[in-house]
């Protein structure tokens, strides 16, 4: 693994990023902290429900019990959402029905359903992307899927500000790929056109803790972030920092102290293009990598995984020969710590954190290859509490 | 306007759902003029087509023919295409309704068919005992997506339309979600059975 705690203010040059070589090859300050025992987790994928499927995109709930949503596709590439409860040392679960009528869902409708994007609302609720044929719909799930009425084009992702009561809908109408912003009553009293951008796309939506919503505008040749404010008429996006101007920007995750965390892809030709994938931290124009070489699953990759007081941010080490072992990067001390969990070749981590007497207990869940019985090869998922 | 065009507008009202003509002149003798087998084969095919809207207004004319009261397919599809559009209510009486007949019949597939209609009920639904309140119970939806099923469902319970279930305790069947009961917001879960007793004093 290679991480740097080295910053790197806004170069005035163009071109493959030489400040990052730079950075590299002084990553003298890199401290990779000694292995602790390793963690035993949970398989909460070995049901006969999940027969053939892979898991993917699991995301912890808000609240007070371990609690997480996660796609389920097949070969088909049918996707369902399955929400897991964990207690103890046992869990129960529940597949999002494709109707609400249990009639209907028991004669298989909605079978060809591909159901993604969940995005919490609540420690019960989510909403999530409905994609049956050639329609992609908005629903609600809080025991029963509901149909977010009067949406005016194809939702393709949904990002969610609960305690303002607003969410966020990237929709592909006529006018193109465009982000919205819906609030009031059922969602359908206050609806804004946030941006009006015909040839570029708005994606990878997170919404930070004063309500303003990050994303990345993804035109044919660039990426740059975005960004609206809770009460904006519209979004802006900006290119100031010139550091990022040359990576691909795929995902986003903004922290209450003002900075972002960005996974990017390194371009082609670059010094670190080998490594591919990227882990920074950007504070205004200031841009710190904590980690190259990070291993992202295809498509749409998760945004980076962090603690909630952001101290913590979860990362895959993209080393196959060291089964692609979870990091967790102390952004106050600049440590990394190979988290030695029981599983092995890792795709996708995610975070959480439940009240416990005295304080608050971190979860993980990570999506890994192969059951704990080595008998097969799918995608499957595991769960389980972190130590300090 | 020319014959044939007339002919257009008047053939899709002759298909059209009447409502039963009943003929009060004889207390015990139905006459019920609808076609009972094909309106229940137009029902079907119409439920199978994803119309239950449509299906409705058949199985609501053949409500007043006693001959399609008798019929057990008409319970179940009245079941089915009440379920459909979320009144659950509607639809477990109905349920019960046919799998009474099954049973006296002796029909045994058809009681099984019922039986697991039942069974999904007490699955996939939430149970709201009516409890031992005379006055309807404070009610209201508090997810954050409310819809016109849901809001029936609610309609249901102010305006104190129980049904009864297996054991005749009197409630009423809602989708899970999130409510607000007498002042304080649950999470009802498929499946949970949840007792609506009047608040027990205090200010809600």
């Amino acid at each position: 693994m290679r991480t740097s705690l080295q910053e790197h203010r806004s170069p005035s040059h163009r071109g493959p990023a030489p400040w990052l070589r730079c950075l590299i090859v002084t990553a003298g300050c890199l401290l990779l902290a000694a292995p602790a025992a390793a963690t035993e987790l949970l398989l909460v994928s070995d049901v006969p429900a999940m027969d053939g499927k892979q898991v993917q995109r699991p995301m912890w709930a808000p609240g007070a019990k371990p609690r997480l949503v996660h796609e389920m596709t097949d070969r088909d590439r049918s996707t369902l959402l399955r929400v897991v409860d964990v207690a103890g040392g046992s869990f129960t679960d529940q597949i999002i029905p494709g109707a609400r009528s249990s009639r209907l869902e028991a004669m298989g409708a909605g079978a060809e359903r591909a159901d993604h994007g969940a995005a919490w609302w609540d420690e019960t609720s989510f909403f999530f992307v409905r994609a049956v044929g050639g329609d992609q719909k908005l629903f609600y799930f809080d025991g029963v899927p509901r149909e977010v009425p009067g949406l005016p084009g194809r939702v393709v992702e949904v990002a969610t500000d609960p305690g303002r009561g607003v969410l966020f809908a990237s929709i592909e109408d006529e006018a193109g790929f465009d982000l919205h912003r819906l609030s009031g009553q059922g969602f359908t009293e206050t609806r804004r056109r946030l941006t009006r951008t015909s040839t570029e796309v708005e994606s990878a939506m997170n919404v930070d803790a004063a309500g303003a919503v990050h994303f990345v505008r993804i035109a044919a040749k660039s990426t740059k972030l975005g960004q609206a404010a809770t009460d904006a008429l519209e979004a802006s996006s900006h290119a100031a920092n010139t550091a990022l101007r040359d990576y691909e920007i795929l995902r986003i995750t903004p922290l209450a102290d003002g900075t972002t965390l960005l996974y990017v892809r390194a371009p082609a030709g670059a010094p670190e293009a080998d490594s591919t994938y990227l882990l920074l931290e950007v504070t205004g124009a200031a841009v710190k990598v904590l980690a190259n070489g990070v291993y992202l699953p295809p498509g749409m990759p998760p945004a980076p995984a962090v603690s909630a007081a952001g101290r913590y941010v979860y990362f895959i080490n993209n080393d196959a020969k060291s089964g692609n072992p979870v990091v967790r990067y102390d952004r106050t001390s600049g440590t990394a710590l190979d988290l030695k969990l029981s599983t092995r070749g890792h795709q996708e981590v995610a975070v959480g954190e439940y009240p416990v007497e005295g304080g608050m207990q971190a979860w993980i869940a990570v999506v890994s290859v192969g059951d704990d019985r080595g008998q097969d090869v799918r995608n499957h998922l595991y769960v389980g509490t972190l130590a300090d | 306007m020319r014959p044939s065009w007339l002919m257009l507008l008047v053939l899709p009202l002759l298909g059209c759902p009447k409502g039963g003509e009943t003929d009060t002149s004889g207390a015990t003798r139905s006459t019920c003029y609808r076609d009972i087998q094909g309106d229940l084969q137009t029902i079907r095919k119409r439920l199978e087509k994803g119309r239950p809207v449509e299906a409705r207004l058949y199985v609501e004319g053949l409500a007043e023919c006693p001959e399609a009261l008798g019929s057990i397919e008409y319970h179940l599809l009245d079941s089915g295409i009440a379920e459909e559009l979320g009144d659950l209510n509607g639809a477990w009486a109905a349920a019960l309704r046919g799998m009474l007949l099954a049973g006296n019949a002796a029909d045994a597939e058809a009681s099984a068919f019922f039986k697991a209609a039942v069974a999904r009920f007490h699955a996939d639904y939430v149970w709201l005992a009516r409890g031992a309140g005379t006055e309807p119970p404070a009610i209201r939806y508090a997810g954050a997506v409310v819809d016109d099923e849901t809001l029936r469902q609610l309609e249901d319970i102010a305006e104190g339309r129980s049904v009864r279930s297996e054991s005749g305790e009197a409630g009423y069947w809602v989708y899970p979600g999130r409510y607000r009961i007498q002042g304080v917001v649950v999470a009802l879960s498929a499946g949970q059975a949840h007792r609506l007793d009047p608040p027990t004093g205090g200010s809600p």
